[in-house]
C-alpha cells in the first residue's frame, strides 16, 4: 500500500533507507618515449581521467548524497641529457563537481631538474667509494579539492533549513496559529575554490660502497587558500552560521631522511640496518582569525596544532585562598556541586583581570603531533644465529592527561594507582599533588586544558627484538625436513620516556586499552 | 590525439560536473508564496526576547525581585557581581543560554529582517497592500531591535542594509555609532512602519502582530529614554567614553527639549490607543466565591482590577501583548516561579513559589493611608518586624485572629494584590 503524501515546493532532505555505492572511473593514457642519439631522452605522457563515487548513505541531507566527480588532464614531459642532466614538467588541469562554475578548474604546473653528479667524467676517480650522487630539486603546486565535509561540498548554494520549528512563533488569542521558522544553515559563497600548495624539495641520494645508501630531503610547503571559518567576521554581521573562504595561509617545512645498510661479511655473517628520520614544523601564516585582545591569544606564527591551555600555578592551600584569588569561570566557591574549594587547581590570572577565563589560555606545550618521527634498527645473523631489533621514537610532541576519564568513584570508577597515592587532602594538603581534591563527582574547575595536566610525549621504545636459531641441515636432514628454525621474539619490550605512569602512546586515558606488551617463542619448520 | 582528449573533455565538462539539481532549498524559495512567506515573517518576531522565563527575564537583575533556585539565573548570577566580557550573561549583542533556555543575538534578528524587507516584494501571491503592511511590522521590528540593543548598549552599529557575504575584513568590523544617531534612526524607522502599519489588528489570529497603537506606544518610550537623565545629557558617566576619533559617544549636555518631544509622542500614542478602543483594565468576571460576599467593596475591586490588569489575557488595557509566551506548563515560566504552592496543588501546573520580591520591594509599597511606610505616623514602622494578632478589620487581607508581622498589615491595595506573606489572603 502507497501513501500518498503531498509535495513540497522544494526538495526535502532524502530518507536514507536506500543504501547503495558505486563508483566509476574512466582514464585514458597517451605515451611517448624516445632516444635521440644515445643521448638525449624524450618522454611525454598525458593523461586524462574521469571519476565519480557515490556514497548514498553518507549523511542525511540532499547534498551528501550527490556524487563526487572530478575531471583531470594531467601530463609530464620529461628530457634527459646523457644520464646525467634531468629534467621533468608536470601538469595538472583538473576540475571538481564542488565549486561554482567559474572556479570548477584548477591549473597547477610543477617542473623539477636533477644532476646525477657521479656520472660525470670529473668524479670517475671517486666511483670506487661514492658509488652514486644524485641531486635533484623541484617546484610546485598542488591543488586539493577536498576542502571541508562532504556534506558541506557545494559552495556556491546556500543551505536553508525551511522548517525550523526551534524558530517558531505564534500569534493569535490563544497562541494557535503557528508558523515554523527558517535558519540558513550555510551562506552561499561562489569564490571558493582550490586550495593550493606550492612545494619545493631539494633531495640528495648517495650510495657509498655500495652498500650504504643515504636519502634526504628538505623541503618546504607553502599552502594558500586554505578553507576556513572567517572568524573575524564579528556578530554585529548578524549570520546564523559560519561562513569560510579561502583565507588561510600556513608554512611548513622539514627534513626527511633516510639510511640503508646491507653487507655481506662472509658467508657465514651478514648484517643490515636501516634508520629514518624526519623533522617537520609548520606555522600559520593567516586564518581568519579576529583582532584578538591580547597577543598571546593568536595563533599566527604557532604550530597549526599548538594547543592553548591555562597555566596551573599550584593547588589551592585553604578555602581563605579560594576566597581571595580570582574567581575561576565563574564557579561558585561554596554551597554548589559546581563550587571549586581548597584542594583544586589554582590557576594563573594572565591578563590580571581579577578572573580566570578563557582570555587567560596561552600557547603551551609542543605540538599535539610530534615534530620528529625516527626509527632505526639492525638485523645480523652469524651462521645458524640471528638476531634482529628495531627501535622507534618520536619527539617535541605533547599531550594532556585527560581528569575527565581517570577520575576515580565517577561512574563507579576505581582509581589508578597514582592517584591513590598521590591526592590532595586534609592529611596530604601537598599543593603540587599529582591529583587535586577527590570528588563523587566531576570537579570542572579540574578539567580545563592547562599545565596541570601536560605532559612531554617523546619516547623512544624497543618495538621488535627477535633472536633465533636456525638448526644446521645435517642435523635436521634425518627427521626429513627442510629447515627448523627456533626463535624468541618480543614486541614492545622496552620504553624510555620521561612520563612513567602509562605508555605515552596511551596518551590522556590512563585507564584505556594499554598498548600490549608480547613475547613470542616458537618453531619454524618447513618440509 | 590532442585534439580529440581535448575535445573529449571540453564536450562532458560543463554537465558532468554540474550535478545539483534544481529547488534544493534554497532562500527565494521563502518568497514566492505568501504561505512560505509566513515563515520568514514568523522568523522576524521569533527573535522579540523571552521575558516571562526564569531563565531569560531580567527581572531578577534588579533589587526587585530575587530567587533561591539552585540552578541559578543569569539575572542573580549578574546580581552577584558575575558579569564579564568573556562570558556574558544575558547579552543581546550575542545572544545568551541557560539552563536550556536561550536568546539568539539581537543582529540576526536584524538581519533576518532586512532580509525580509529586500525579499518580500518578490512574493507572487499576495497584494501590493498585504506586502507593504508585513513589511511595516518588520521594518518596526527592526527599529525595536536596535532600540533593545541601544538600551543594553549604548553605542551600537546601525544595520540598515546586510552586509555581503563577501565582504572582506575591513567591511564587516563596522563601527559603532553616537547614542542620539541611533535614537534617531530608530524614531526614524518607527514612523516609517507607522505608515502602512493597519490601526490595530482587532481578529483574533492576528494578536501580537504590530499595528499603529503599538508602534506609537514604542515610539513614545524611546523618546522617554531619549529624554531621560540616563541618556540626556549623562556627563556623570559618558564624558569620557569616546570613540577612535576622540568624539563621544554620548551627549553630555542636558536637552530639555527631549522632554517636550517625549510628551508630545506619548500624548499621540494614548489618543491613538484610546480612538482605537484601548482602555482602563476592569475586572468583569465573575468573582470566586470565597470573595462574592465583599466584592463591592471598593477596595476589593481595586485590588482585582489591578491584579488582573496584569494577568488577563488580552485585556483591554494591554497595548502589545507577546503573543509567543514560555509554553503552558513548562516549569521555567515566571508565572508558575512566581506562584505560592497551595496546600493541595498538584505539581503539574508548576507552582513553584520559587520568586520572592526583596525586602526592600516589600516595604516599598505604602501604607493604607498612601504614604511610605517611614512617614505614615499611624504605622508601626519600629515595630513593624513584631508580630501581631490580625484583627477583624484586616479580613479581606489576612486570616483574622492568626499571627503575622506588623509589616503585612495596613497596606495599600497593590501590596494586597502583589504580594503573598505568612497568614495572608492570597488571590490567584
Amino acid at each position: 500500500m502507497y501513501q500518498i503524501q503531498e509535495g513540497t515546493e522544494f526538495l526535502n532532505d532524502p530518507s536514507i533507507d536506500n543504501q547503495a555505492n558505486s563508483s566509476f572511473y574512466f582514464e585514458m593514457i597517451g605515451q611517448y618515449n624516445r632516444t635521440f642519439g644515445d643521448q638525449h631522452d624524450l618522454g611525454g605522457l598525458l593523461v586524462f581521467t574521469r571519476k565519480e563515487s557515490l556514497n548514498a548513505i553518507a549523511g542525511s541531507t540532499t547534498y551528501s548524497t550527490l556524487p563526487s566527480r572530478n575531471l583531470g588532464l594531467s601530463g609530464r614531459f620529461t628530457y634527459a641529457y646523457d644520464g646525467r642532466y634531468l629534467t621533468e614538467v608536470n601538469f595538472g588541469y583538473n576540475g571538481s563537481e564542488k565549486f561554482a562554475e567559474n572556479h570548477r578548474y584548477g591549473f597547477f604546473p610543477s617542473a623539477g631538474i636533477g644532476w646525477v653528479v657521479s656520472n660525470e667524467a670529473f668524479f670517475s676517480s671517486l666511483k670506487p667509494i661514492v658509488s652514486n650522487l644524485k641531486l635533484k630539486a623541484t617546484y610546485g603546486l598542488v591543488g586539493n579539492d577536498a576542502i571541508s565535509d562532504p556534506s558541506d561540498r557545494f559552495f556556491y548554494l546556500s543551505d536553508v533549513n525551511l522548517n525550523d520549528g526551534s524558530r517558531a512563533y505564534t500569534f493569535g488569542e490563544d497562541f494557535g496559529v503557528y508558523y515554523p521558522g527558517y535558519v540558513i544553515n550555510r551562506y552561499p559563497n561562489p569564490a571558493v575554490t582550490w586550495e593550493v600548495s606550492r612545494k619545493a624539495n631539494y633531495g640528495i641520494e648517495l650510495e657509498l660502497l655500495k652498500s650504504l645508501t643515504l636519502q634526504a630531503d628538505y623541503f618546504t610547503e607553502h599552502r594558500t587558500n586554505i578553507y576556513m571559518v572567517r572568524e573575524y567576521t564579528p556578530l554585529t554581521m548578524g549570520l546564523t552560521s559560519n561562513i569560510s573562504s579561502n583565507i588561510g595561509e600556513a608554512y611548513s617545512n622539514g627534513v626527511d631522511a633516510s639510511i640503508d645498510y646491507q653487507q655481506f661479511f662472509t658467508n657465514d655473517f651478514w648484517m643490515t640496518g636501516r634508520a629514518n628520520f624526519t623533522y617537520a614544523t609548520n606555522e600559520v601564516l593567516k586564518n581568519g582569525e579576529p583582532n584578538y585582545q591580547y597577543d598571546y591569544l593568536s595563533r599566527i606564527g604557532h604550530p597549526i596544532n599548538q594547543e592553548w591551555g591555562l597555566v596551573a600555578e599550584r593547588l589551592f592551600v585553604d578555602q581563605a585562598e579560594v576566597l581571595n584569588s580570582p574567581t575561576q569561570f565563574n564557579q561558585p566557591t561554596q554551597g554548589s556541586d559546581l563550587a571549586y574549594l581548597a584542594g583544586d587547581i589554582k590557576y594563573v590570572d594572565i591578563n590580571d583581570d581579577g578572573r580566570i577565563d578563557d582570555l587567560d589560555r596561552v600557547p603551551i606545550g609542543y605540538p599535539t603531533i610530534p615534530e620528529i618521527v625516527y626509527g632505526f634498527g639492525v638485523s645480523s645473523g652469524y651462521k645458524g644465529f640471528d638476531l634482529s631489533f628495531f627501535f622507534q621514537g618520536i619527539g617535541r610532541e605533547s599531550f594532556f592527561i585527560d581528569p575527565a576519564t581517570i577520575a576515580p568513584f565517577i561512574n563507579e570508577r576505581n582509581a589508578l594507582d597514582i592517584i591513590a597515592e598521590n591526592h590532595w587532602s586534609d592529611d596530604n594538603p601537598d599543593p603540587y599533588a599529582f591529583w587535586p581534591r577527590l570528588s563523587t563527582q566531576s570537579v570542572q574547575n579540574n578539567d580545563h586544558r592547562s599545565t596541570w595536566w601536560i605532559r612531554n610525549g617523546s619516547f623512544l621504545r624497543l618495538k621488535n627484538v627477535e633472536i633465533g636459531y636456525s638448526f644446521p641441515k645435517r642435523v635436521i636432514q634425518r627427521i626429513n625436513v627442510d629447515k627448523t628454525r627456533i626463535y624468541l621474539n618480543g614486541v614492545n619490550l622496552v620504553n624510555f620516556s620521561k612520563f612513567k605512569l602509562w605508555d605515552p602512546e596511551m596518551a590522556g586515558n590512563g585507564l584505556g586499552y594499554p598498548t600490549q606488551r608480547v613475547v613470542n617463542v616458537g618453531v619454524q619448520m618447513s618440509f | 590525439m590532442f585534439t580529440i582528449l581535448l575535445a573529449g573533455m571540453a564536450a562532458s565538462c560543463d554537465s558532468y560536473l554540474d550535478i545539483v539539481p534544481d529547488k534544493t532549498q534554497e532562500l527565494e524559495l521563502l518568497f514566492e508564496r505568501k504561505d512560505a512567506s509566513y515563515k520568514a515573517l514568523a522568523t522576524c518576531y521569533q527573535y522579540l526576547p523571552q521575558d516571562d522565563g526564569v531563565y531569560s527575564t531580567y527581572a531578577f537583575a534588579s533589587d526587585e525581585l530575587t530567587t533561591p533556585i539552585p540552578q541559578e539565573t543569569p539575572g542573580v548570577e549578574m546580581m552577584r557581581g558575575k558579569q564579564s566580557s568573556a562570558s556574558p550573561l544575558m547579552g543581546y549583542w550575542a545572544g545568551h543560554y541557560a539552563h536550556g533556555r536561550s536568546q539568539e543575538s539581537l543582529f540576526r534578528a536584524i538581519r533576518n529582517c532586512n532580509i525580509f524587507i529586500e525579499n518580500i516584494d518578490a512574493v507572487l501571491d499576495m497584494t501590493d497592500n498585504e506586502k507593504a503592511t508585513w513589511k511595516a511590522e518588520v521594518v518596526f521590528l527592526k527599529a525595536y531591535y536596535h532600540f533593545l540593543l541601544l538600551r543594553q548598549y549604548g553605542p551600537i552599529p546601525i544595520v540598515d542594509r546586510n552586509l555581503a557575504i563577501s565582504a572582506d575584513v575591513d567591511e564587516v568590523r563596522v563601527r559603532q555609532h553616537k547614542v542620539d544617531d541611533v535614537f534617531a534612526y530608530v524614531v526614524s524607522k518607527i514612523d516609517t512602519a507607522m505608515m502602512d502599519l493597519p490601526e490595530r489588528y482587532t481578529n483574533n489570529n492576528d494578536l501580537g502582530r504590530v499595528d499603529q497603537v503599538i508602534a506609537a506606544a514604542i515610539k513614545s518610550r524611546v523618546l522617554l529614554y531619549a529624554a531621560s537623565p540616563l541618556y540626556n545629557g549623562n556627563s556623570e558617566f559618558y564624558e569620557t567614553f569616546t570613540n577612535a576619533e576622540g568624539e563621544k559617544f554620548f551627549n553630555t549636555e542636558y536637552d530639555a527639549e527631549k522632554w517636550q518631544v517625549a510628551a508630545e509622542a506619548t500624548k499621540e500614542a494614548i489618543d491613538m490607543a484610546l480612538a482605537s478602543g484601548v482602555e482602563m483594565y476592569t475586572y468583569k468576571d465573575v468573582v470566586p466565591g470565597f470573595d462574592s460576599a465583599v466584592y463591592q467593596a471598593d477596595e476589593v475591586k481595586a485590588l482585582y482590577d489591578y491584579r488582573y490588569m496584569f494577568t488577563d489575557k488580552w485585556n483591554r488595557e494591554l497595548i502589545w501583548g507577546h503573543s509567543k509566551p514560555v509554553d503552558d506548563g513548562e516549569w521555567w515560566t515566571l508565572q508558575a516561579a512566581a506562584m505560592m504552592i497551595g496546600p493541595d496543588a498538584s505539581s503539574n501546573y508548576g507552582a513553584w513559589q520559587w520568586v520572592s520580591p526583596t525586602l526592600q520591594m516589600a516595604e516599598r509599597y505604602y501604607t493604607k493611608n498612601g504614604l511610605p511606610i517611614d512617614e505614615d505616623l499611624t504605622f508601626l514602622y519600629d515595630r513593624r518586624y513584631n508580630l501581631t494578632v490580625i484583627p477583624p478589620a484586616e479580613a479581606l487581607h489576612a486570616q483574622e485572629g492568626e499571627v503575622t508581622a506588623n509589616l503585612h498589615l495596613n497596606r495599600e491595595p497593590r501590596f494586597y494584590a502583589s504580594v503573598g506573606f505568612d497568614r495572608g489572603i492570597y488571590r490567584t
